[in-house]
């Protein structure tokens, strides 16, 4: 999995190309956690992200409440298999969508 | 006399219509019924190594021990199950220090325990009180079988799993709880390391553990959708839901001995 972060002032974007799965979420977790100082807001680019599994989830779940303290949270350009994952597992319904 | 042989290889049970929905994702079911029992089970299989294995699964009328008793008997006699899962939604309990849980982390308990038996008495007689109402819990306790819990290691230390698995104690009673002041008084005050709080896990393993034979196997996989606090919602519940059943799947589909 490849991350690309641009930070805007206080704007954070980050585009992930690949798989997040049990192997590749420990590096975004990690990523997150030395970026997200100072942050108030933080967008996912998922144009490029083939597959999310739960433990990607859980990732996406402790960044939105991470960010529930410090800012808003979104995710944008999630294409359809990633959708589908969203809508069983409720993260439409948990997560800003655009 | 030659014990019974089992007759199917997992049995799946789930109570509320989030978890129904998240254990019909996961596999393609057939409705099933049986002359003069009006519960409805599904029929789904697997292969592992070469070999069709076989899927039931019932889903309970209502929560609570009782229904989950009933049905869990129901299943074991007309299945004859090697092993017997629950899955689905608890309530994360973990005090800080012993496990950080959130939201969709798998608690599989090695012990289930009923919290909520005991005796109301007055305060002064009581070991827990709640104002004026005074409680002596008699709680009881029944265990996963020792064995099965390498198997249970194995799976979620391995690459494939996704979610993020507690082992612990998980208490069970007969009443949703939405009030941190219960896991503390009534719960953690007795078993400080409970991982997880449910309402049907102690009658699934009391059922499976006084069967006859071939008894089978159980196994509770319930996933974390809240904390049992006043924060209590249901905005996780499928998510807890899928990954209590995605756990299940690959652990019976890959790491539990089908013989």
């Amino acid at each position: 999995m490849t991350i690309n972060k641009t930070l805007t002032g206080t704007e954070l974007a980050v585009a992930l190309e690949g798989r997040l799965d049990t192997t590749t979420s420990p590096e975004l977790e990690a990523s997150l956690n030395e970026s997200l100082d100072g942050v108030t807001a933080l967008t996912f680019d998922f144009a490029k992200l083939d597959y999310i599994s739960s433990a990607g989830l859980r990732v996406l779940l402790s960044a939105q409440k991470r960010m529930n303290k410090q800012g808003d949270m979104k995710v944008v350009n999630v294409g359809e298999t990633i959708m589908e994952i969203f809508e069983v597992t409720g993260f439409s319904d948990i997560l800003t969508i655009e | 006399m030659p014990r019974k042989k089992y007759r199917t290889d997992v049995a799946l049970l789930s109570v509320t219509n989030t978890e129904f929905a998240a254990v019909t994702h996961f596999h393609e079911w057939k409705a099933k019924t049986i002359d003069g029992d009006d519960q409805i089970y599904d029929v789904a299989s697997f292969e592992r190594d070469g070999v069709r294995r076989s899927l039931v699964h019932a889903k309970l009328g209502e929560m609570g021990m009782t229904a989950a008793a009933a049905t869990a008997m129901k299943l074991i006699y007309e299945f004859r199950p090697r092993y017997l899962i629950m899955v689905g939604i608890a309530a994360g309990v973990a005090m800080e220090g012993v496990a950080d849980q959130m939201y969709g982390d798998v608690v599989v308990p090695d012990v289930v325990w009923n919290y909520s038996a005991g005796k109301f008495v007055s305060p002064s007689e009581a070991d827990i009180a709640f104002g004026d109402v005074g409680f002596l819990p008699r709680s009881t306790y029944a265990a996963i079988p020792m064995e099965i819990l390498p198997h249970i290691r194995a799976a979620m230390e391995s690459e494939e799993n996704q979610c993020t698995v507690h082992i612990g104690p998980m208490a069970c009673g007969s009443s949703v709880v939405a009030n941190r002041k219960i896991l503390e008084k009534q719960i953690h005050s007795q078993l400080s390391n409970t991982a997880g709080l449910d309402m049907e896990s102690y009658a699934v393993v009391y059922a499976a553990n006084h069967a006859t034979e071939p008894k089978p196997i159980p196994i509770i996989i319930k996933s974390v959708c809240d904390f049992a606090d006043n924060e209590k919602s249901d905005d996780y519940q499928k998510f807890a839901a899928y990954t209590s059943c995605e756990f299940a799947k690959l652990l019976y589909e890959k790491y539990l001995p089908l013989g």
